[in-house]
């Protein structure tokens, strides 16, 4: 079930009444089913697929523990549960991006095309099979001992605020809290309550609102230059900012009134200085998994410089992949890849030069200019992941500067105010923490800005767009 | 006893959150509910002052003698009538934000008060909306066909449907001699084509305004002032499918589902604007040709130009190549619809006839265009049905000149003038 919907308003306080009530010892057989329930409101029968990962990653786990001393045999049992998993969601995922690479190079050289089957994708089965391998990676590297207790290990895998967009979250750390007791806080009920109604707000608000937008420029692109072009990029850029840190705070939020700690997932990744620093602050769970399994293993930054950059092309583009079956999705992480590569290879010089400003003054703005420039390169990547194809994207960049004109036929002024307004609650929403704790205003105060909060999501939110844009990943 | 204290705690405090909420929204949706009821209360008093008027006409009418008063009062009869539904529609126009585009009104205003009363529809998508004029179907006319253009944007096969079985029937409107039946590739595609007939249905669009005021008509008083919101669906849904009843809730919401509307209405509570409406035209400074006042309305709809359900739309937009293709969401159930929609007019002797409106052909890239298209000429082959096909054999230098379209589909004013012409001469021999 979705986050924002009916169902979850009743749904949750009802699971964390009773996981609350029942004695600790049965609470992770209750959360269990309870994620269970909830993944199953999405397609009934998919159950089956994480129940298959969860049964394979755990024996895996436990052979690789049971065999640590025979190389060969640990190594074929890490192997071979690997390739499932791999196999796994590349059928459900990539199988028709395989078909249309055959069938394009059957095309061209004349062989004829086949017809892929078209699977409907089980509903976060990228975030679930990463988090169950990056599980069996760190068993295989003995950074993790295998989980004996199964109702343990599937909670692990299945703990329903993280189960379908993430975080994706390091065995480390879920599973010893899933062992541990849990109790009703007074201050893990307001601040849990706290990010579910920012999640709320930004995902119902903020983002589905400006996607009424991007999704008519992206979608209708011709009718769309200069300008409006840039408009609908910039919605998108926040959109998708909002749709996924929203849907995240939920479930950080969700978890933590259940007294359970997931991991920071965005950190105003639009106020940073340079791309380097936004893939430190952007979707940091996929983020660190990749530099932890991917990236450290190709050799890292430990390796010669054309072998460092490779690593890091491959990595992002990876990362595109995974987000996407799609050469767009590939070449947004290539380009994210190359930005980094670049900040990297210039940073020294970059320091040297602000290193001999002194003025207070210039620093803050040299600053700034790089937050605008880090934002200009990022938002043109998004272009490629939002576009419906490479031409879409390269007539977006043909056409930004040209004459604008646009057809908006059908999007109120209020949706426009409201997209507006976003744009600055966005700004507030990440800017306010940093400069006062918003915990310290008074009680009253506290309490309108709750109320307020939910009269605009209530009133001003956008209901015709309940999905969030990384569940198709 | 700590823990009840923090229990205790929590629960007053989210009580209080959500009860000071549910009392700003309710006080919110109260504002809205008597905005619209006041708007709506306007058109039917509107409609009663018209309906007075006529009665006195018809009065006149049935007991004058003189031939040249007697065409007077007909004359007279049938501007206001005209008036009437220009004012209903008008009333809705005003706000440029409004996405329930203003000929919606017209169309079930015609519905419901028959002011054509046509014996030959037109229904389509948003193609024959802006592409096919019945003025010069009038006008190539050997018989006395009256027509109409019932196209709605977005409509499909099984919206028509639900408005054959719905409205058009609890309107009581005449069985038609002749559907002209404008079909599109891309019809059977329920994600491109969007409309449903619960979006024409609730509180302040075509179908719940056009009943309340035949209600008032037919009881003689104000609407009901308690009269609840119809929403989008009247049937309350099974207890355990909460996804219906979210729809069913939001429905009955007024505040949410005319949020748009919420500047009006701001406007109107602090003593503002009133709710727009169009004073009854002074029956005795009335022209014998009823012209339109406005020119072009904010969606580029050229209002003036509005005749019988059909309005031209000029698009401030460069066209150009499109490369949207029809997808096969919904194909079974529009297909099916198309036929159930096919057998009740071959029961009840209506000819159907297919149309296909010419689309700029270089603009148009999609790929499944000769799969659907191959498709709606086997059901025209199945049944008999003629089918006029100005993308295919009946395509012309029209489907290559740029300067008839608004974008790769729609014509503009240019474009259906002369397709229209053209289409008014090649369907004379279908229709009897």
């Amino acid at each position: 079930m979705l986050f924002n919907s009916l169902s979850f308003l009743i749904f949750f306080p009802v699971t964390v009444a009773v996981f609350f009530i029942l004695p600790q010892r049965i609470r992770k057989y209750f959360l269990l089913a309870a994620s269970c329930y909830f993944y199953m409101a999405f397609i009934p029968s998919y159950i089956l697929i994480l129940a298959f990962t969860t049964v394979i990653e755990y024996f895996s786990a436990r052979l690789i523990a049971k065999y640590n001393e025979n190389v060969r045999v640990k190594r074929l049992i890490f192997v071979l549960c690997l390739v499932l998993n791999l196999l796994t969601v590349g059928i459900f995922k990539y199988l028709g991006f395989f078909g249309e690479i055959v069938n394009f190079f059957g095309r061209t050289l004349s062989l004829g095309t086949t017809v892929f089957p078209s699977i409907v994708l089980p509903i976060g089965i990228s975030f679930h099979t990463f988090q169950a391998l990056g599980y069996l990676i760190d068993v295989y590297r003995g950074n993790q001992p295998a989980e004996k207790n199964f109702i343990d290990f599937s909670l692990f895998l299945m703990f329903f605020p993280q189960l379908v967009a993430g975080p994706i979250e390091r065995s480390g750390n879920l599973i010893a809290q899933v062992k541990a007791e849990h109790f009703l806080k007074h201050e893990n009920v307001v601040n849990g309550g706290r990010k579910m109604l920012l999640g709320m707000f930004k995902k119902i608000v903020i983002a589905d609102n400006l996607a009424v937008i991007s999704d008519r420029v992206f979608g209708d692109i011709e009718n769309f230059s200069g300008l409006y072009l840039l408009i609908g990029a910039v919605c998108f850029a926040f959109q998708i900012y909002c749709d996924f840190s929203g849907y995240t705070d939920i479930a950080i939020g969700a978890a933590e009134i259940m007294d359970f700690r997931l991991m920071k997932n965005f950190d105003t990744p639009y106020l940073s200085s340079s791309p380097a620093e936004f893939w430190r602050r952007w979707h940091i769970s996929l983020s660190s998994w990749f530099r932890d399994y991917v990236y450290i293993p190709l050799g890292g930054n430990r390796v010669k410089k054309w072998r460092w950059a490779l690593n890091m092309l491959i990595t992002f583009a990876l990362s595109g992949l995974w987000h996407g079956a799609a050469f767009t999705y590939i070449v947004w992480g290539a380009l994210n890849g190359a930005y980094v590569v670049l900040d990297r290879i210039t940073k020294k010089a970059r320091d040297t030069v602000t290193a001999r400003i002194n003025s207070v003054f210039l620093n803050g703005a040299a600053k700034c200019f790089g937050v605008l420039f880090t934002f200009t390169l990022i938002l043109i990547s998004w272009v490629f992941f939002r576009a419906e194809s490479f031409s879409d994207a390269f007539y977006i960049f043909g056409n930004v500067f040209s004459r604008s004109f646009a057809d908006f036929t059908g999007i109120t002024s209020l949706r426009m105010y409201v997209s507006v307004f976003s744009v600055f609650a966005i700004a507030a929403i990440d800017i306010f923490p940093k400069i006062y704790d918003f915990r310290k205003l008074p009680t009253a105060l506290r309490l309108s800005v709750y109320i307020i909060a939910v009269v605009i999501i209530a009133v001003f939110g956008a209901y015709d767009n309940k999905s969030f844009i990384y569940f198709q990943f | 006893m700590k823990k009840n204290k923090l229990i205790i705690d929590i629960i007053w405090k989210a009580a209080l959150i959500i009860s000071v909420s549910l009392t700003i929204i309710c006080a919110l949706n109260y504002g809205m509910s008597a905005f619209l009821r006041a708007e709506t209360d306007a058109n039917v008093a509107a409609a009663k002052k018209a309906a007075s008027l006529d009665t006195e006409l018809e009065e006149k009418l049935l007991s004058s003698t003189d031939i040249k008063e007697q065409n007077e009062l007909i004359l007279q009869r049938r501007a206001l009538a005209l008036s009437q539904q220009e004012q209903f529609y008008q009333t809705y126009a005003y706000a440029n934000d409004r996405s329930y585009y203003y000929h919606y009104y017209g169309k079930f205003y015609e519905l419901y008060k028959q002011v054509e009363s046509a014996n030959v529809l037109i229904l389509g998508s948003s193609h024959a909306v802006y592409g096919l004029n019945p003025k010069y179907l009038e006008q190539a006319d050997t018989g006395d066909n009256r027509y109409y253009n019932f196209a709605l944007n977005g409509a499909t096969p099984s919206y028509y449907l639900d408005w054959y079985n719905g409205p058009f029937t609890e309107a009581g409107y005449q069985t038609p001699d002749t559907v002209i039946f404008c079909v599109d590739w891309f019809m059977f595609d329920s994600e491109w084509m969007w409309r449903t007939i619960g979006y024409d249905t609730p509180n302040g669009k075509g179908i719940d305004v056009m009943r309340k005021i035949i209600a008032a008509d037919k009881d003689g008083e104000e609407s009901k002032e308690d009269e609840e919101p119809t929403g989008e669906s009247s049937e309350k849904p099974a207890w355990y499918d909460i996804d219906a009843w979210e729809t069913y809730i939001f429905g009955k919401i007024p505040l949410i589902s005319e949020r748009d509307r919420i500047p009006e209405m701001i406007s109107w509570v602090c003593g503002g604007a009133e709710p727009m409406t169009v004073e009854l035209a002074d029956m005795y400074g009335y022209d014998k040709e009823y012209e339109h006042d406005y020119f072009r309305d904010s969606w580029g709809d050229v209002v003036s130009e509005y005749y019988k359900g059909f309005v031209p739309w000029e698009a401030n937009s460069l066209w150009g190549v499109s490369s949207r293709d029809a997808v096969r969401k919904g194909y079974e159930e529009n297909y099916a619809d198309l036929q159930t929609l096919l057998d009740i007019f071959e029961a009840q002797g209506t000819k159907v006839i297919f149309v296909m409106l010419p689309e700029y052909i270089p603009g148009r890239t999609a790929a499944s265009f000769d799969k659907y298209n191959d498709i709606i000429t086997d059901i025209a082959a199945e049944r008999d049905i003629p089918y006029l096909n100005y993308n295919t054999e009946l395509k012309s230098d029209i489907n290559y000149n740029s300067d008839f379209y608004s974008d790769w589909g729609h014509m503009n004013t240019a474009g259906s003038d002369a397709f229209s012409g053209i289409f008014a001469r090649d369907i004379q021999k279908y229709l009897s």
